[in-house]
């Protein structure tokens, strides 16, 4: 057996039963510790922010893996490599996704302890979905959770604007008559991303309320930087029989679309989000 | 039977360290080898960053649009990127790449019996994809948005144009006073040698090293030549080196490439296809090029 004989066992892409479709997945094997130490589920954001942050979530299986961890990355129904069409996301669908992964790690490592890991969007779809978890995760670590959605949605709305400026590059002249048309679009698509009507509802929706009916032994929240949704956050009263932490990381920007660098990988972030887990009490 | 095309995961290439999903048409039977020597398979590799689903998922798009008109579709990872692991080779990541793409050729014809393909790709991986195609017969099409391009005479007077449109006469005097300045400064030997922005390789065009075009010209003449089909899409977001419809035909006439390549101009579209307009635009335009020239969909 060769080296890449070896790591591909440690990192095994596959499919896995979603429920009404199927999803894309890949299992990083723990390196040394067998059986696993624990269990960690990877809940990655929406749209752009998903592409950018692809290379940080395989860096951080990897690191994970090594630590003894058996970890689980995937794309969410009609995201990525799974089933489904963009305009066929659902906030309360990728809440389901989320339980299916975790059920799916849990069989794949036979871990009875399992920690979820989210990012932007896929933060908030974590915290939503371990109210309806059968068995709860233990540690819960948001990175920069979307707390308050219609401030969001302004920001994709945004964000797509000044993305595509970028990125056509094109003199004021030219760009004059694109603009019109892109500001109408940026109501229903984000960045090269479908926002349909049904989603961006789900989207308003979305506040701190969410947070307080977090189920998990240990809440973790790392923030690059406060937003009033965050500052909500922090004035929310603790939840009760959860630990919760605060972890000041460095600020990322997860949104904007440039060609040469459409990924990440923010090392203290990194750092932060490992020693998050494992340094937390037993 | 499940709404949703059947895709498969499969790793392959060297100790299987590549990372691939293949689409399969409906016609394809579901389990066991389908052998269709006859047919053509669509090649889809992640671009420079970017994992194999393509910017904005657009690879995804296009290989389930080709799954639909009764093609095979398989996007994958370069070594080392997306979820691929990378080579033990010592060669350059060009010389990886193109083996990478010719194993993805070998993994789709153990499986289905298929010997051609159809290579399409973006940027990094147009250029890629002209690669493959001059070394390996099995390539029958390749469809390349943003390849390497040759400003002519027109481009830079539309250039010019078009910063006079934006910012006025007098911008385009202050810069044109600027230029020569500049350019007095160097030959008296007081000025700063020119310097691509950022210490860029002045032989690197868009992040892709740019062949002289004699080159180019040369080798799409032998991919004509073996009846290789081309289609080169244009985007909007490369008006200072591509910026009207007839530039191919204007800057290769004298190569003898005009009607025998389709150059195509689609301004509304962005480099990476961003809009969701222009995903479906460029895939139409795709399976359009693809029915016509294979007789698909």
């Amino acid at each position: 057996m060769n080296f890449s004989e070896t790591a591909h066992r440690r990192m095994l892409p596959f499919r896995f039963d979603g429920g009404t479709s199927s999803l894309f997945g890949v299992y990083h094997e723990p390196t040394d510790a067998t059986p696993a130490r624990e269990g960690v589920v990877l809940c990655p954001p929406f749209g752009q922010e998903a592409v950018r942050s692809h290379r940080m979530f395989r860096v951080l299986a990897e690191r994970l893996s090594r630590q003894g961890f058996a970890t689980l990355r995937f794309d969410f129904h009609g995201t990525g490599d799974s089933d489904g069409d963009g305009l066929e996301a659902s906030i309360r669908h990728w809440s389901r996704d989320v339980l299916a992964a975790d059920a799916e790690l849990r069989r794949r490592s036979a871990c009875s302890k399992v920690s979820w890991i989210g990012l932007r969007l896929g933060a908030t779809i974590a915290a939503l979905a371990s109210g309806d978890a059968r068995l709860n995760p233990d540690s819960l670590l948001l990175v920069d959770p979307i707390v308050i959605g219609a401030d969001w949605l302004r920001e994709l709305r945004e964000s797509n604007v000044t993305a595509l400026r970028q990125v056509y590059g094109l003199p004021q002249s030219e760009w004059s008559s694109l603009h019109k048309l892109i500001v109408e679009e940026s109501a229903t698509e984000s960045v090269g991303f479908p926002l349909a009507e049904s989603f961006k509802s789900e989207i308003a929706e979305l506040d701190e309320s969410i947070f307080a009916a977090t189920k998990c032994r240990r809440l973790v929240y790392l923030i690059g930087r406060d937003d009033p949704g965050t500052l909500r956050l922090r004035r929310m009263a603790p939840v009760a029989n959860i630990s919760a932490a605060w972890v000041q990381v460095p600020e990322s920007n997860w949104k904007f679309d440039d060609p040469a660098n459409a990924s990440m990988v923010p090392s203290q972030l990194l750092a932060a989000v490992v020693a998050a887990l494992s340094d937390a009490p037993a | 039977m499940s709404r949703y095309l059947r895709e498969e995961v499969v790793t392959f290439g060297d100790g299987q360290r590549l990372v691939g999903i293949i689409t399969y048409p409906r016609s394809a039977p579901s389990h066991g080898r389908d052998r269709r020597s006859d047919g053509i398979a669509v090649l889809m590799s992640g671009v420079n960053v970017i994992p194999r689903f393509g910017p904005h998922r657009l690879n995804v798009r296009i290989a389930r649009r080709a799954a639909d008109a009764g093609l095979h579709a398989f996007r994958f990872d370069l070594s080392g990127l997306g979820d691929s692991l990378p080579s033990m080779s010592m060669g350059s990541f060009e010389e990886q790449a193109v083996d990478d793409v010719r194993a993805a050729m070998d993994e789709i014809q153990s499986r289905t019996g298929i010997e051609r393909f159809l290579l399409f790709g973006i940027c990094a991986s147009a250029a890629l994809s002209y690669s493959v195609a001059l070394v390996d017969p099995r390539v029958v099409g390749c469809a390349m948005v943003d390849p390497y391009m040759y400003p002519t005479a027109k481009t830079r007077i539309n250039r010019v144009l078009a910063h006079y449109r934006s910012d006025g006469i007098l911008s385009l005097v202050k810069g044109w006073i600027n230029g020569h300045v500049r350019s007095l400064g160097r030959r008296l030997g007081i000025g700063r040698p020119r310097q691509m922005p950022e210490g860029r390789d002045p032989n690197l065009d868009l992040g892709v090293r740019l062949p002289p075009k004699r080159d180019f010209a040369n080798g799409l003449k032998r991919l004509i030549d073996r009846d290789v089909q081309l289609l080169l899409v244009h985007s909007g977001s490369v008006f200072y080196y591509y910026n009207y419809p007839k530039q191919f035909a204007d800057g290769f006439r004298r190569f003898g490439l005009v009607g025998r390549v389709q150059a195509d101009y689609m301004p509304s579209i962005d480099h990476t296809v961003t809009r969701l307009a222009a995903q479906e635009l460029l895939t139409e335009r795709l399976m359009t090029w693809i029915g016509q020239r294979f007789g698909t969909g």
